[in-house]
């Protein structure tokens, strides 16, 4: 316990236009687990994500990553500090081909000036062949090798999303914020994507923070998991815990759920 | 009273309804079920004119509509509440009622309309003259019901009316629903929220990936395994 | 003095209001910028003084047959537009109405001035040392009259009403039973009078001819801009405020300076309280409008060994065949030239997004610094060739900054004032420019060797096109082009992936404006004579169409667009009426029905040539989705 966490908020709030969408919000997320952050829609959470991402800044508190102040960082510094992220509704590079969607999931790993990629020296091309080889390794373990170059936006969106996975992957980072990953897919495809989170833990040790609405998704994922509502947060512990607490219940499962849930 | 047959749409070049049957009997509550993307509002958007369906038809009181455009299929009588409210946020609350009487003609009446959705939902006549932009989100739902009310319809079609709201705001609104109801309109609901859904309708489909995968009233819903597992979190 | 430069300012302020509220309330409904707008207005005004002058028709009858031409006219331009796929194919489409309206008025009314007749020659109004003429009195109140008009309109009608909710939310209005089409034409229809009032207005105070409402659609831009664009009452004050100050310039410092202050007070202003969202805490996600791009593949195989050669054989061989056609080699040097600014110019509009209508403004720069620093400095030319690209790139550095505050629209916007004022300034500093009487750089030279004809020129401007091509095909292939169209596909995905947004925007304007300055600087040089006149905005807006022309966001395209943009008026030749049609017609079918321009055309006969003769496709058109 005394080690720090690897992503902690602190008593963090934000309000646009007056009200308040985050309001003195404080979680941890322990190095090696994965966590969920539920709640109703326009509870906060995207806004949660969209400040650790630092597309917003907060009014209050503090966001650290691994002890470091990560409120220091502009939006593009967050990756390299090792936290990449996907979307709601996937921000894919859509004209683009699938290989170079993952080619500039690498970008801050490639260390090319611009003259020596304006004119093509022998450097550029050594590091841009590493980074098509690392690239080429994440489209197999995702099943994208035979879309390599296919054009994203002309994918079906189960392929995109995996796509977007992989362009989070590709670098390498120690905490993956995926928020609402299950959305939109059927239920055969979200089984596989509750393997796939797993595995980001189990395999590759990444710490996961997760944002979703499908409960049977983030119970069999979640190590703990974080409720809000209303920009505040109402419960945490862990999946059971969570869906016998009385409040989430009420703000957020529903009755029939807590019914269904003992049945 | 409204019967699809083997609809398909698509967008751009994504299949989007693949074969969609369904009938909704007058006076009842219907509601789709299913997770995103399934094509829930699809369905709407095809009964409602904004897309065209590939093939298939619609038939409306006894009227072809799958080639209509939005304003004709108003004027026969369906009006479609749209998901995430949509009101018109630099207008008054009382210029996006008004609007929502747009294709009607019958001034008195329209008048006494007003007054009625007033009376319903009661925040809306004590927000009359402010811009819908400033109302919270369950005003604009209220204010977007309403509006739709303002049509007269003879059926309602509702897109995720619980979307994003507090669950006490839901309740209210799902009791209004029912009450619409028993006032003699015909109401589609698509809903995320089965479980609500479910206690408002008379009968359910449930669609997967464009297509009708099961349907029933709302006990044999209640009771079906997979409809448990898959929309009410069993 | 005070009080009278006020009152004439706010009179022809009016007017400006005027016709930014018809631009306004266009953009408003369909978020469509017309381009045609005057010309729209123009041709109205024409039709009433041939009712007025050859009809012998009254005043008032005239006025109100202008009035319903207009409105005819603009729901015909509607019409027209319909098919256009994206913002900026309308603004490249309306640039082409431009063209055609300009040459059908100059072909029925001809292109010499016309005085227009003023309906008021009495006496002019004094009123506490205010010289008031009648006609200013009648614009001002023709104006407010119908700003009360629109206002009780759009407040207090039914229909008015439905179009503000159609502006809000068309979805949504159309669920209500509005009925779009109708509205739309509606609002064209009313958009067309309001242009045609001030065309009559504007008409006796100016001459009547084709050109007579250039100026005032630029300057009602920058009034719409500086009230905020969208809001009626805030363009009218813009409409007033930009009248009176730029008045009060004209009559407290100078007269010259009246026009170009419009542009530099737009600039200014829209640096300081800019409508793009940056630099506020809350940034809006994902709400990019969707407009589809080329495929692109940093990895396509590029032309193989053996077609590059074939090119290069042909780029040699073509001068050798024409060796004694001057015309030809001169001409296949312009097309070389502005196939650098077009390069230049995609690595903008097609890979960032981002666009410029005053790119003119930048190849002046290219053009002027290499005249001042080889006829001034002594400067060699090859030296001089490389900084005045350094020196244009800095000038690209300081726009594209700027620009970063900056969204679509007001970028547009606020580049066009640039390469509008730009001619201005040069003519102002004539001490350093020679300001009308231009300058005439020396040819070419590298040391003692002497480019002095054609034929050689055009290995010279060979040559550069071919280092062009080669840095930005390697920069496209590279890390620094996959971020620069990252950024344009998903600037949330892009900054995701720890790319530096405004650092990638503001180089593509750079290595734009590197380009640009360098082309700039061949022009001077091969075309021996550069006048401030040259680099006016009617080059910008050609820059901008051969970018469209050609394909967006295509190497071969920009190539494919600059010689067709060079080339095509050259085909037409005859009268300058014929051409204007038969080039804007040509250009306005390209844009409306090729959106992918003349390399999506080459694309598709290239494809179906392979087709017929079963070879194997050479589309690199990417369908790996259905296996």
């Amino acid at each position: 316990m005394s080690t720090p966490a690897l992503l902690e908020i602190e008593n963090m709030s934000i309000s646009f236009g007056g009200v308040k969408a985050v309001d003195g919000l404080s979680l941890k997320v322990e190095q090696g687990t994965i966590a969920g952050l539920i709640g109703p829609n326009g509870a906060g959470k995207t806004t949660v994500f969209n400040c650790v991402a630092r597309y917003y800044h907060p009014q209050e508190g503090r966001i650290r990553f691994d002890g470091k102040d990560l409120l220091a960082a502009r939006p593009h510094q967050v990756l390299p500090h090792g936290i990449a992220r996907t979307f709601q509704n996937m921000e894919l590079f859509r004209s683009m081909t699938v290989q170079d969607n993952l080619l500039i999931g690498q970008h801050t790993q490639i260390p090319v000036g611009f003259w020596s990629a304006a004119f093509s020296l022998p450097g550029a091309r050594a590091q841009e062949a590493e980074a098509r080889r690392r690239a080429s390794e994440v489209m197999e373990r995702f099943g994208l090798a035979q879309f390599a170059h296919a054009q994203v936006s002309s994918l079906p969106y189960g392929t995109q999303k995996m796509v977007e996975f992989g362009r989070a992957l590709v670098s390498r980072p120690r905490l993956i914020l995926l928020d609402e990953p299950a959305a939109g897919l059927n239920p055969s495809e979200t089984k596989g994507l509750t393997e796939l989170i797993r595995d980001l833990r189990d395999r590759d040790g990444i710490t996961v923070l997760l944002v979703e609405h499908d409960m049977g998704l983030v119970r069999r994922t979640c190590d703990e998991i974080y409720v809000m509502d209303f920009g505040r947060r109402i419960a945490h512990g862990t999946p059971d815990e969570i869906s016998r607490n009385p409040r989430v219940i009420e703000a957020y499962l529903g009755k029939q759920e807590e019914e269904h849930a003992a049945a | 009273m409204l019967q699809l047959e083997d609809v398909h749409a698509s967008y751009g070049n994504v299949h989007a309804l693949r074969g969609i049957s369904l009938r909704v009997e007058k006076d009842s509550v219907v509601s789709l079920l299913g997770a995103n993307g399934a094509g829930k509002s699809t369905v709407l958007k095809a009964l409602s004119g904004l897309l065209r369906p590939k093939s298939g038809s619609i038939v409306f009181g006894g009227e072809r509509i799958d080639r209509s455009k939005p304003e004709h299929i108003v004027r026969r009588g369906i009006v479609m509440v749209p998901e995430g409210r949509q009101v018109f946020p630099e207008l008054t609350v009382r210029e996006n009622l008004m609007l929502g009487a747009y294709s009607r003609g019958d001034r008195a009446q329209i008048k006494q309309d007003y007054e009625g959705v007033l009376e319903t939902f009661p925040i809306l006549k004590v927000k009359a003259k402010n811009f819908a932009g400033t109302l919270s989100g369950g005003q604009q739902q209220m204010l977007a019901i309403g509006r739709g009310l303002m049509a007269r319809p003879k059926l309602l079609l509702l897109d995720e009316p619980s979307l994003g709201l507090a669950p006490i705001i839901v309740q209210e609104i799902f009791s209004v629903i029912r009450d619409i109801s028993k006032r003699g309109t015909t109401i589609l609901l698509v809903e995320q929220n089965a479980n609500m859904a479910l206690d408002v309708s008379d009968y359910a489909y449930v669609l997967e990936t464009g297509q009708i995968s099961g349907q029933g009233n709302s006990q044999q819903m209640r009771e079906n395994d997979e409809v448990r597992r898959a929309y009410l979190g069993g | 003095m005070l009080a009278q430069l006020v009152f004439s300012g706010l009179a022809m302020g009016s007017l400006y209001a005027l016709v930014a509220l018809g631009l306004v309330l266009v953009f408003k409904s369909t978020n469509l910028i017309n381009f045609a707008y005057g010309q729209m207005a123009m041709l109205s005004t024409f039709f009433g003084y041939t009712l007025l002058d050859r009809f012998g028709l009254s005043y008032g009858v005239a006025f109100v047959g202008a009035l319903a031409f207009s409105a005819v006219l603009s729901i015909a331009v509607q019409q027209i537009l319909r098919p256009a796929k994206s913002g900026s194919a309308v603004i490249v489409a309306t640039l082409a109405l431009y063209m055609i309206f300009s040459a059908v008025a100059g072909m029925i009314w001809g292109w010499d001035a016309h005085s227009f007749p003023s309906v008021f020659t009495g006496e002019p109004l004094i009123v506490f040392d205010i010289v008031a003429s009648q006609s200013n009195l009648f614009n001002l109140s023709v104006t407010i009259g119908l700003m009360v008009l629109m206002y009780v309109f759009f407040r207090f009608t039914k229909t008015g009403v439905a179009m503000r909710a159609l502006s809000q939310n068309d979805t949504a209005a159309r669920l209500m039973g509005i009925s779009v089409d109708r509205m739309f034409i509606l609002t064209w229809a009313f958009s067309g009078i309001l242009g045609a009032v001030a065309g009559f207005l504007v008409a006796p105070t100016t001459f009547l001819d084709t050109n007579m409402m250039s100026v005032l659609l630029l300057k009602a831009f920058a009034a719409a801009v500086l009230g905020g664009f969208t809001s009626y009452p805030g363009v009218v004050i813009g409409g007033l405020t930009l009248g009176v100050m730029e008045n009060l310039v004209a009559g407290y410092i100078s007269m010259d300076l009246k026009d170009t202050f419009a542009f530099i007070l737009l600039i200014a202003v829209l640096y300081v309280r800019p409508e793009g969202i940056m630099g506020k805490p809350i940034r809006i996600l994902g709400r990019k409008q969707q407009e589809e791009h080329l495929p692109f593949d940093s990895s396509a195989p590029g032309l193989s060994n053996i077609r590059k050669l074939l090119l290069i054989a042909a780029a040699i061989l073509f001068p050798i065949i024409f060796k004694d056609n001057t015309y030809v080699l001169y001409f296949a040097c312009l097309v070389g030239i502005y196939m650098i600014v077009a390069i230049g110019l995609n690595f903008l509009i097609g890979y960032t997004g981002q666009i410029s209508l005053g790119h003119a403004a930048l190849f002046a720069i290219g053009a002027y610094s290499s005249a001042l620093l080889t006829l001034n400095v002594g400067m060699p030319f090859w030296l001089a060739l490389v900084a005045s690209g350094f020196i244009a790139g800095l000038a690209g550095l300081l726009l594209g900054l700027a620009a970063l505050r900056l969204s679509g629209l007001y970028l547009a916007i606020a580049t066009l004032g640039l390469g509008e004022a730009m001619p201005q300034i040069l003519l102002k500093w004539d001490s350093v420019t020679n300001g009308y009487n231009g300058l005439k750089p020396a040819r070419p030279s590298f040391g003692p060797l002497v480019l002095d004809n054609e034929f050689k020129f055009y290995f010279l401007v060979a040559a550069v096109l071919l280092i062009v091509i080669m840095v930005t095909n390697n920069l496209l292939r590279s890390r620094v082009g996959r971020a620069l169209i990252a950024t344009r596909d998903s600037d949330a995905g892009a900054e995701a992936m720890g790319i530096p947004l405004a650092r990638y925007r503001t180089l593509a304007f750079v290595i734009s404006a590197f380009f640009t300055g360098i082309a700039g600087s061949l022009y001077a040089h091969i075309v021996g004579f550069i006048s401030p006149s040259d680099f006016n905005s009617w080059m910008s807006l050609i820059f901008l169409c051969m970018v469209f022309v050609g394909g967006v966001a295509s190497l071969p395209g920009a190539m494919l667009g600059a010689a067709f943009m060079t080339a095509a008026p050259q085909l037409f030749v005859g009268s300058k009426s014929m051409s204007g049609i038969l080039f804007g017609g040509v250009l306005l079918i390209i844009i409306l029905f090729f959106p992918k321009g003349l390399a999506g055309i080459y694309q598709v006969v290239a494809d179906a040539l392979a087709r017929l003769f079963r070879v194997p496709s050479a589309s690199k058109q990417v369908k790996g989705a259905r296996t």
